[in-house]
């Protein structure tokens, strides 16, 4: 559910702005150490998820207002190593603001320990990722399909020059979609920091999956996403626990099959 | 057709940057906080007169990113900061401090050696820190104009080459027999259970629980587990224990991977169902980590060759009271620094200064070391002989602490190498 957090986020922005932005992944390192941050000044969790999710989008929009937005869509090359150059960037001022250690931000009171199921124990924190990432799933599918703002985004992504030729404020839109997608990286970063914790490094070791999650659900379809999403984190968590050795490039697989026989991904639009 | 070809051009671009920064569980080549900066002299704190002459160079190599970058930074940062506590010099000779990282990958270990030994000059270079880049590297190692001070690599696949010496407690070290008998008749423990790191030091250090450790206290081992480097999830390992009161669980588990681990254990109720959680090496740092745990910690075992912060010492306490003023934290990781520290300091005093023949600092490097943890001699391989902590996290003033238990004197690795521990 966190790796559906995360990737919703990037399906979205690159679905409707085809911006690959490989500092996505720096939002949500970034929105776990400010989350903690936050979270030591105020000893408020909610608060924490507020402040990283919101601090994020702010940071977003500054890239994108910033640099991003110079680009036509066509130039993926240079938007990709712009961003990673950014993810680079942001990852050394990490390290440099919050140090090497492990960094972990404590969930309420009433999400500690776990849940007695018989002879299982199941930790709480982890119910309630299940839960808040469903019903997110379903807020940001009902966004899409059912609002007006999101049929705006939905005909971005079919046909933007269409769309701004009909009277959509395409550039306003792009700069509000690119905001969500930071927010919603930046907020998996804080749901994320109680359960994995925050480290330098953090940032690279989710992009892969991230990505991966893009290529096989298809990028800016939430479904996609969601159904992508569980298919990486499951084969992940299975070859990691049975097949250790298989565990460092289990992602690979799917990825390459998608990308030699539909390169749109599992529900992505043809682009 | 030609859209569909620049987007799998891009997506080939974005996994080529993504798997190249991803590998070896590492990040950014660029040097952290700290890089390749001079000692500063520490101003009221400097001992006796400004240093003066050419610098001695010591070069810092190891990972600065991913699951262990944080007890890196720790062990070099501390040997810096007892550097700059006497005013940035050692026997009256500036010291400079110039950091490379490796990301954990062989071949970038060599050219930011090759680096440090050719266009920086160092004098020596402490790291490797991985075990992998160390046992892979060390013929290359061996054949270097330059003298290598290993303060932690724990597999027993590389031994120090002539021009190197090795402070760590390896794999071997911990695999001491009177622990395993120890955890028998101290807590009536008869099965294990091992949660290993998948990779060269992780299966060495299991390797010697399941062939030393265990069979000394007739403990059998029920399941054994094996997870990559950066294991986001125990989830799945955790509910596959067998639990019971005569149950240990071990293994080799380290920094952001331990850290996880002894969270989703409370979390998964493990802590209450088994009656030991005890690893070796740095599973539990009162400096990494730590603070951020809280009850998750408490209780489990640690043993290893870093004293815990309430060792009986006086002059130890003393440094425990600074390095607290400095990093706000209690020592742990950072006694290999510190150790590192006491090391160089000793050898480079006892040549006065003269640190160009090589093979003579290598010798004055495995002199015997009398240090406020105890007295620490090398081999003929260059190899520490020390004494291990058994230590359990308790909580002391709100704050996860170790606590000392017992200690293992005299813990050693078999010189000559053992052939079959040979690459």
């Amino acid at each position: 559910m966190l790796l559906f957090v995360l990737s919703a986020g990037l399906s979205i922005t690159f679905g409707l702005m085809r911006i690959i932005n490989m500092a996505h992944t720096s939002f949500y390192l970034l929105g776990g150490y400010v989350g903690i941050a936050v979270w030591t000044q105020t000893r408020s969790f909610w608060l924490a998820v507020v402040v990283g999710a919101v601090g994020m989008a702010v940071a977003g929009l500054v890239l994108y207002s910033g640099f991003l937005r110079r680009f036509s869509k066509e130039d993926e090359l240079p938007q990709v190593l712009l961003t990673f150059g950014v993810l680079l960037i942001l990852a050394d001022v990490a390290l440099i603001a919050w140090g090497g250690d492990v960094k972990r931000l404590p969930p309420p009171d009433f999400l500690q320990g776990g849940i007695e199921l018989g002879p299982l124990t199941y930790p709480r924190y982890r119910f309630f990722l299940i839960v808040s990432g469903l019903v997110m799933a379903v807020l940001l599918w009902l966004f899409v399909s059912r609002t007006r703002l999101g049929s705006l985004v939905r005909a971005g992504v079919d046909d933007a020059e269409t769309a701004q030729s009909i009277g959509i404020n395409m550039p306003l839109l792009f700069v509000l979609v690119f905001g969500f997608g930071s927010l919603l990286a930046g907020l998996a970063g804080v749901l994320g920091a109680p359960y994995l914790g925050v480290y330098p490094g953090l940032d690279f070791e989710t992009m892969l999956l991230a990505f991966a999650v893009i290529i096989v659900g298809g990028a800016g379809s939430i479904e996609g996403a969601f159904i992508a999403a569980l298919v990486v984190a499951a084969v992940d968590t299975f070859t990691k626990t049975y097949l250790p050795g298989l565990g460092y490039f289990s992602v690979y697989a799917p990825m390459a099959l998608i990308l030699a026989f539909r390169p749109n991904g599992l529900l992505g639009r043809s682009l | 057709m030609t859209t569909l070809r620049r987007t799998i051009a891009a997506w080939l671009t974005v996994l080529a940057l993504a798997s190249a920064a991803c590998s070896g569980a590492s990040g950014p080549g660029a040097q952290p906080q700290g890089a390749a900066q001079p000692a500063k002299p520490a101003g009221g704190s400097a001992q006796g007169a400004a240093p003066a002459g050419e610098p001695i160079k010591i070069g810092e190599i190891a990972e600065y990113t991913g699951p262990f970058a944080a007890t890196n930074l720790r062990a070099y940062e501390t040997l810096e900061w007892l550097v700059q506590r006497d005013g940035g010099q050692i026997a009256g000779r500036p010291v400079q401090f110039i950091r490379a990282e490796d990301q954990a990958k062989v071949d970038v270990f060599q050219s930011e050696a090759r680096r440090l030994i050719e266009a920086q000059q160092v004098d020596m270079i402490v790291g490797p820190i991985n075990s992998g880049v160390a046992s892979s590297a060390q013929q290359w190692m061996n054949q270097q104009p330059t003298v290598w001070i290993i303060p932690e690599v724990g597999t027993v696949h590389y031994y120090p080459g002539d021009n190197a010496v090795r402070s760590v407690a390896t794999s071997w070290h911990m695999a001491l027999p009177d622990l395993g008998k120890y955890f028998a008749e101290t807590h009536g423990i008869r099965k294990a259970v091992t949660i290993g790191l998948d990779y060269a030091a992780g299966r060495d250090f299991v390797d010697g629980e399941v062939q030393k450790i265990f069979p000394a206290g007739g403990i059998e081992v029920l399941r054994q587990f094996w997870v990559p480097v950066g294991n986001a999830d125990f989830g799945p390992v955790i509910s596959q224990i067998p639990t019971g009161d005569d149950v240990m669980v071990t293994g080799a588990l380290w920094s952001a991977d331990a850290v996880r681990f002894m969270q989703q254990a409370t979390d998964f109720g493990l802590k209450s169902k088994v009656k030991l959680i005890v690893f070796p090496a740095a599973f539990a740092n009162d400096d990494v980590g730590m603070d951020t745990l809280g009850p998750a910690a408490e209780g489990m075992y640690v043993y290893n060759e870093m004293p815990p912060p309430d060792y009986p010492s006086p002059e130890y306490q003393e440094f425990v009271k600074a390095f607290r003023q400095q990093f706000k934290v209690a020592p742990g990781y950072a006694t290999k620094g510190y150790i590192t520290y006491l090391q160089i300091k000793q050898a480079v005093e006892s040549l006065q200064g003269r640190v160009d023949d090589r093979q003579a600092l290598v010798r004055a490097l495995r002199q015997p070391l009398k240090t406020p943890i105890g007295e620490i001699t090398f081999d003929n391989c260059g190899n520490a002989v020390r004494t291990l902590y058994l230590k359990q996290i308790k909580v002391v003033d709100g704050q996860d602490e170790t606590s000392l238990i017992k200690e293992f004197p005299n813990s050693s690795i078999p010189c000559p190498q053992p052939a079959e521990w040979k690459g």
